[in-house]
């Protein structure tokens, strides 16, 4: 069977790293150990049988219908140039402070 | 292994900048402790979404409706990330999701004071992405490196969504700044309304005792006081660059701290207790959603209750 590795470093999440093969849980730890714990920092392995983890695609899914920019930091790009223009940098050094 | 050893390791991890992961051995008053800061966190997320509700449908334009639906959205899904994380730090002491949600529609669980009070104006929806999403930013991106590993890294996402929040509030209050002499009385008025649970918002300088838990094992690393005073630090240079009048006495910075008038701790502890403006009314409105939502937990959650 088929088992996909999962890693967690010290204060991370725990992130894909690869897969083993083998007929146990307790296989795939230890051959998930040799392959990608080996190089010290890890806290945690995970394995999970493959067939067993439901996978979505967001190719499959629609588009988004209209703009969404609003919901990102990119949408919002022109409030920069407005503190620009409202001189915030100068407003923080006549309040004494680092501009 | 003794307890006392296990406290002493559990420290020694602290203090070298560790993260705790939900299944370590912790000690029962940093689990306690943890525990109920991260569960009022996660409740005021969700009575955070109600006060912004109000104004979707009254927002001024389609992309702000947008923008307002996207944002109670986010802080929903806030919630619901933290509630998790909440869930697996209680299981051992039996603190089901669904006990933390009857304890808030009960009127037993905190959430912050700012969720107590009105929302009457379309600037007051700009005031509090801009100001209060702000003041809230500082306090949880003082808590990303906090030593509970969980909470730490679901505050990372949480923090960027927040701060696409804020620049939503800074374009509302922006255009209305730019607007003509109504739309910035409107404005100014907001602000007037909003400046001093803004400053309530960190909590009284003098730490309540219960604190020290989360002082002792890493969970905190900076006071009220040092929150409140990076919040003015940004706001304040803001609030006058965009030509507004501060609130009587208005802070300033004495080259070393900002001084700020007193504002009142009275009025703090009776709205964080349900005394607010608005505590009861939006309590009942949980409670209602609670209620005739619970078929749909039952449905998804195939039976085993779920919140």
């Amino acid at each position: 069977m088929i088992y996909e590795v999962f890693v967690r470093e010290a204060k991370q999440a725990a992130q894909h790293a690869g897969s083993v093969a083998a007929s146990s849980p307790d296989a795939a730890l230890a051959f998930a150990h040799e392959q990608f714990g080996r190089r010290g920092a890890w806290e945690e392995i995970w394995v999970a049988p493959r067939d067993q983890i439901a996978v979505m695609e967001a190719a499959d899914l629609p588009g988004p219908a209209f703009d969404r920019s609003y919901r990102l930091m990119a949408g919002y790009k022109h409030i920069i140039q407005k503190w620009r223009e409202i001189d915030l940098a100068g407003q923080r050094q006549r309040e004494g402070l680092r501009p | 292994m003794t307890d006392a050893d296990r406290l002493a390791e559990f420290e020694a991890r602290i203090a070298r900048g560790e993260k705790i992961e939900a299944g370590d051995w912790m000690p029962l008053d940093y689990r306690q402790a943890a525990l109920k800061l991260i569960q009022m966190h996660a409740q005021s997320e969700l009575m955070g979404c109600l006060p912004e509700r109000e104004w979707i449908a009254r927002a001024p334009g389609l992309r702000r409706k947008l923008a307002l639906t996207a944002k109670v959205q986010d802080e929903c899904g806030h919630a619901q990330l933290i509630l998790r994380v909440a869930e697996d730090l209680g299981a051992p002491l039996h603190r089901t999701r669904e006990a933390m949600m009857e304890d808030l529609i009960a009127g037993k669980a905190k959430y912050h004071n700012v969720f107590h009070y009105p929302v009457p104006a379309w600037a007051d929806v700009g005031v509090i992405a801009w100001l209060v999403d702000g003041a809230a930013v500082i306090t949880q991106g003082a808590l990303v490196d906090c030593s509970y590993g969980p909470y730490g890294r679901i505050l990372e996402r949480i923090c960027a969504e927040e701060a696409v929040h804020i620049r939503h509030g800074e374009d509302i209050i922006l255009s209305l700044a730019s607007g003509d002499a109504a739309h910035r009385l409107e404005l100014q008025e907001a602000l007037n309304r909003w400046w001093r649970p803004l400053l309530h918002f960190f909590g009284p300088p003098d730490e309540l005792s219960h604190a020290a838990p989360l002082y002792r094992y890493g969970m905190r690393k900076q006071t009220n006081e040092e929150l409140r005073q990076k919040f003015l630090g940004r706001a304040v240079p803001q609030i006058r660059a965009v030509g507004l009048e501060l609130p009587d006495p208005a802070p300033h910075w004495d080259g070393t701290q900002w001084v700020y008038g007193d504002p009142g701790w009275d009025e703090w502890r009776a709205v964080i207790n349900g005394q607010g403006p608005k505590s009861a009314e939006r309590l009942g409105l949980r409670r209602l959603t609670w209620e005739e939502g619970r078929w749909i937990r039952e449905a998804v959650s195939g039976g085993a209750i779920a919140a």
